[in-house]
């Protein structure tokens, strides 16, 4: 098997999907040994793929293989997948978090109802996401984006004799929809003009100036909507924290990994068409940075430790598309990547301090967890200070580098919103360990009953803990030699304009002053679980505090929206439909049709003399027509 | 000997039928291996067959008259395919029919070697005893059932079947005595030679011809038999009867208008007497079909408004002259389509009828809980059969539908498209029963393992077909490509 072959790492776990929703059930353990079988075959058949794509030799450029879908006409189309190395990156990540987090699911997930469907929905995500990343067609992509967000939609609501679980299922999925309309357009109108679906194809099109600068910039305009609805940027962002309905574990899978990296994949992807239209980039960066400003305040205020989570998730997802707005793709998935590994660990971890505290999420009654639980509690902390970005841990080196090219895109207004939004990240990370692993318990009734979780929850921690230490260092040329790459990362992904990796001093400081301002005030106000000095800034500034718990109002913004003018239109429209169109159109002409169904039904009298009658009238009819025409 | 080799996967087919009757005189106590004799001797033919594919070493034989080709071999697997899965769809209904097992099943081999015959035949003697040898069998076996209602569908079907024969005959027969010749190639020299003083002649030999064929084709006018005879004959025949006999009478009308007419002949305004009986065709079924209570007589109806639906593919490749193999290929496509989706539906509701004892609509009600697989199994084929994706059927309509468009036919798709609107209310109508209506009776469904390798076998063929719909095309067109070099 070769890269050629990738598409197998697709379609074992589509199959697997199959076999555990339809047979699972009734197979020892409900089948979870199943799933982990699965991800972990393609985990290593990921590793085949990868030796197999740095064993090619020429320059490391796409491997593709696809076949004739179908084709009508002059109109075909394929079906084909596409290897290089942002590819090569994503499905390493997307293999790894997810072996871990099926790893971890089994003890998460013990004696949960429909256990075996939580496994099938798991292999039906990673299927889906692996094709997403493989697919060299944006109509294949676009199949991928809706089976994703599906698979999300069903993870959300999979515990839906819950109403919030329902609603949030909903609301993800209407969310995303919207942005999905937006990516429909956006593919036909990039295959309008250039009659293909091929990424690479579109690529060159662009390059080659075939399309108008205006439709382009509508083309991409559109794209881009979709990518943030995935990504859950603002103004789309409102789906994400809801979504922490789901279990611990697919959050940490799907809403913080890998499914919501889509857009940030979608639009690196796509990057040389975006960097053509003036002004694309400049958007991108802009909801970016207001992504990660907003998302950083909102993050303060909030109490639930995977709500915290969740909005540094979409914080961190403008830092991606800020270095995309930068034009560097590869810093972005740098990040990407460095970010799955350190908030699936948080995201595990917090699933660890929920099981183990029976469903206590809220940081008001933890506290002191460290004590109780000391592996989640130090996998916690690595994450955190990851996230933090303190050197040298993995999120240090792709946030700083993210910082860099802002700088040198942009200049210095961007640079300083970027360093505030680091600071704020620091800050929220820090108050979330603090108040949930440090100081004394808030509640003892939920503390007396905590313990460390199990080996097969504390050892994907462990894992994901050393990928958060070591996993930023593949930016070093050195390191990426080591391990068989042609350079660094950066070079590994941007080959057209090879990037030696060296260190800024400058920013290197800024960044660590960044990290350690954030934490030092943290640690200032929280230390100890004390809350006095949290509560007097809320006393002092009491409208910031109130925008900030309130989330800026976003949802409050869209529900008005809804109720007042679509609403309104609704009702307009289904005056309409009623009336007009289903009284008179629909119901009118299905009686007319049924009419005649009652009337012509009595040309069938049973009679064989009748239908003989029919055949001879037949031949003579045919015969004068075929006269008529032809004699 | 060679001749015999080129004809194996018929003979194969008509041995088997003796071995079979043998088998029941010498062994009567095995009899319950009967059905999976006849499904050996299926196997052998399809292998036969495929054994001809890989030697590619197509021919025609006896004095012209017998073509093996890419379009002979298309037809059959299609109808070797249709009838090993309605051999495992009667294995229920024959052990409770207490008649000879063997004859039954014997007869219907015998039927299909008919219709072998009849995919290669290019000789009008030759056509004439296929498609008897075909027939008469399907006479036989419509009446098989001891009620009245499956004599009088067996009766109704031998007349008519009988007078279109006549006709057929009497529009050959003023062919070869026009031109002199009776294969198809020299027919088609003679008239390309005509100077136009006998067109009169030729218009009603063709329509003769067209006529006789439009008997098995199930098109308006020659489509009266279709609903008394699909709701008499046992549900297995009539499964067999709405695919296999209809596939093989387009299979021999396309090669008769390409070998003998020319498509050049027959371009333009045959092309408006298709378009208009395709019209026709689509809209009587469809709406006949609105008001039927039965789901045998409903499918009957469906039946002739899909031949309709086909029609529209026949115009177009009479439309088209020489540009045609877009529209053969969408007619071939069609038809593998819905043999897969017709003979998936009847599976499910020969299993569902068998053990509820009523072909009503109405008897359907609340299925969903009693038999969800079979269930979701025919809504999954009535969705095909509308046009919905992701199924065979979604394709095979819009090849149609974009080969009437390539063909300057869009007042005709559009009738078509139009006909699709009203045909899902009925198919659907049927989902609706079955998903939402209260069940009298919560007795569930049992299956036996004939009809669930059918149904299994029919419904994961739709999908794979809706999913990629690639290979059939690209046989479909090889097929066609025979007709393109001459």
């Amino acid at each position: 098997m070769g890269a050629e072959q990738a598409w197998l790492l697709a379609a074992i776990p589509g199959g697997m999907f199959f076999v555990i929703a339809m047979i699972g059930r009734w197979l020892p353990r409900q089948a979870d040994w199943l799933g982990i079988l699965t991800i972990a075959t393609t985990f290593a058949l990921f590793f085949v793929v990868l030796v197999d794509f740095l064993g090619t030799g020429d320059g490391l450029g796409p491997i593709t293989n696809s076949m004739s879908w179908t084709e009508i006409g002059g109109f075909q189309l394929d079906m084909g997948i596409f290897v290089d190395p942002i590819t090569i990156v994503m499905l390493g990540v997307i293999t790894a978090v997810a072996l871990m987090v099926n790893i971890f699911s089994v003890g998460y997930m013990k004696g949960e109802p429909r256990y075996f469907w939580y496994f099938a929905l798991l292999q039906g995500f990673a299927a889906s996401m692996i094709l997403l990343v493989m697919a060299d067609n944006l109509l294949l992509v676009y199949v991928a984006w809706e089976l994703v967000g599906v698979c999300s939609f069903l993870l959300i609501g999979f515990y839906w004799e819950r109403r919030s679980a329902i609603e949030a299922a909903k609301k993800a999925f209407i969310t995303t929809r919207v942005g999905d309309v937006g990516l429909l357009i956006g593919i036909i109108l990039l295959w309008r003009e250039a009659g293909t679906f091929n990424i690479s194809e579109i690529i060159a099109f662009a390059q080659d100036g075939g399309y108008g600068s205006t439709y382009l910039f509508v083309a991409s305009f559109a794209v881009f909507l979709g990518a943030i609805g995935k990504s859950a940027q603002v103004p789309f962002h409102v789906w994400l924290p809801d979504a922490m309905e789901g279990p611990t574990p697919v959050s940490a899978l799907i809403h913080a990994a890998t499914m919501v990296v889509a857009g940030v994949y979608l639009v690196a992807r796509l990057l040389p068409v975006f960097e053509i239209p003036e002004g694309m980039m400049l958007i991108i960066t802009i909801v970016g940075l207001v992504t990660a400003l907003m998302t950083g305040v909102i993050a303060i205020a909030q109490t639930d430790i995977k709500k915290v989570l969740a909005y540094s998730t979409v914080g961190q997802l403008g830092f991606m598309f800020i270095a995309l707005g930068a034009g560097y793709p590869d810093v972005a998935m740098l990040h990407l990547m460095t970010h799955a590994f350190f908030k699936a660990l948080l995201f595990l971890g917090s699933g660890s301090v929920i099981l183990a505290t029976h469903h206590n999420q809220e940081m008001d009654k933890l506290g002191g967890m460290w004590r109780k639980m000391p592996i989640t509690g130090t996998t916690f902390l690595i994450g955190s200070l990851a996230l933090a970005g303190l050197p040298p841990l993995a999120g240090f080196w792709s946030k700083d580098e993210i910082w860099v090219v802002t700088e040198g895109a942009w200049g210095a207004w961007a640079t300083i919103l970027f360093g505030v939004a680091a600071v704020l990240t620091a800050f929220y990370t820090t108050r979330l360990f603090i108040r949930t692993f440090m100081g004394n318990p808030q509640d003892e009734h939920v503390y007396e009953h905590t313990h460390e979780t199990g080996p097969v929850m504390w050892a994907p921690l462990v894992f994901l803990g050393v990928l958060a230490v070591v996993s930023g260092f593949v930016i070093f040329n050195e390191v990426g030699t080591a391990l068989g790459f042609p350079g660094g990362f950066t070079e590994f992904i941007f080959l057209d304009e090879p990037h030696v990796y060296s260190i800024h001093w400058d920013f290197a400081a800024a960044s660590l002053a960044a990290a350690v301002i954030g934490i030092f005030v943290g640690a200032w106000m929280y230390w100890g679980g004390r809350l006095d000095r949290a509560t007097a800034f809320a006393n002092w500034q009491p409208g910031l505090f109130d925008v900030a718990r309130n989330k800026f109002y976003w949802d409050d913004l869209y529900q008005a929206g809804v109720d007042r003018g679509l609403l309104g239109f609704s009702y307009v429209v289904s005056w309409f439909d009623r009336y007009a169109v289903n009284d008179t159109g629909v119901d009118g002409s299905a009686q007319t049709t049924g009419y005649a169904g009652f009337i012509l039904k009595h040309i069938q009298t049973g009679k064989v003399p009748n239908y003989a009658m029919g055949i001879a009238i037949g031949v003579i009819v045919l015969t004068i027509a075929g006269m008529a025409a032809r004699g | 000997m060679n001749a015999l080799d080129v004809v194996a996967p018929q003979l194969a087919l008509l041995v088997t039928a003796g071995i079979l009757l043998v088998l029941e005189a010498m062994l009567p106590g095995k009899r319950r291996w009967l059905p999976y004799v006849a499904l050996m001797g299926l196997a052998v033919s399809a292998a036969w067959t495929t054994s001809w594919v890989i030697r590619d070493d197509y021919q025609t034989i006896f004095d012209g008259t017998f073509s093996l080709d890419q379009y002979s071999v298309f037809f059959y697997y299609v109808f070797a395919g249709i009838t090993a899965l309605v051999v495992l769809s009667s294995i229920d209904w024959v052990n409770t029919a207490g008649r000879g097992k063997s004859e039954y099943y014997a007869l219907l081999l015998v039927s299909t070697a008919g219709l072998m015959f009849l995919a290669g035949a290019r000789d009008l003697i030759t056509i004439f005893v296929a498609l008897e040898l075909s027939s008469i069998p399907q006479y036989i076996l419509a009446g098989w059932a001891k009620d009245r209602r499956s004599s009088e569908a067996g009766l109704k079907y031998l007349i008519l079947g009988a007078i279109s024969s006549a006709i057929l005959l009497y529009g050959m027969t003023l062919l070869f005595g026009f031109t002199g010749e009776t294969v198809l190639p020299e027919i088609g020299a003679a008239l390309a030679a005509d100077d136009g003083a006998n067109r009169a002649l030729i218009v009603v030999a063709m329509t003769m011809i067209i006529a006789g064929f439009g008997f098995k084709l199930a098109i308006v006018p020659f489509q009266m038999w279709v609903p008394d005879v699909y709701q008499g004959a046992p549900t297995p025949i009539t499964a067999y009867l709405s695919v296999g006999s209809k596939a093989a009478a387009f299979a021999v009308v396309i090669r008769v208008f390409f070998e003998a007419f020319g498509a050049d002949f027959v371009s333009n305004d045959w092309a408006n007497i298709f378009a208009v009986l395709a019209a026709i065709t689509m809209t009587l079924g469809n709406v006949l079909a609105l008001v039927q209570t039965n789901i045998k007589r409903m499918l009957g109806y469906s039946s002739v408004a899909q031949a309709g639906t086909i029609l529209i593919g026949l115009a177009a490749v009479s439309a088209s002259g020489q540009e045609f193999t877009l529209a053969a290929n969408a007619v071939l496509f069609f038809l593998a389509a819905y043999a897969f989706t017709n003979l998936g539906a009847f599976a499910a509701i020969i299993a569902i009828t068998h053990r509820i004892g009523s072909d009503e609509i109405a008897d359907f009600a609340g299925m969903w809980r009693r038999a969800p697989i079979l269930a979701a199994v025919l809504a999954f084929c009535l969705v095909s059969l509308t046009g919905i994706p992701p199924t065979a059927g979604f394709w095979a309509k819009l090849y149609v539908f974009y080969a009437g468009v390539q063909a300057d036919l869009v007042w005709l798709v559009v009738i078509g498209v139009l006909n699709t609107t009203i045909s899902a209310f009925y198919y659907l109508g049927v989902v609706r029963h079955m998903f939402l209506g209260e069940a009298e009776e919560m007795s569930p469904v049992r299956v036996s393992p004939g009809i669930g390798v059918s149904v299994a076998v029919t419904a994961a063929g739709v999908l794979i077909i809706g999913v990629f719909p690639g290979p059939v095309l690209d046989a479909a067109n090889e097929a066609v490509q025979v007709f393109a070099g001459g």
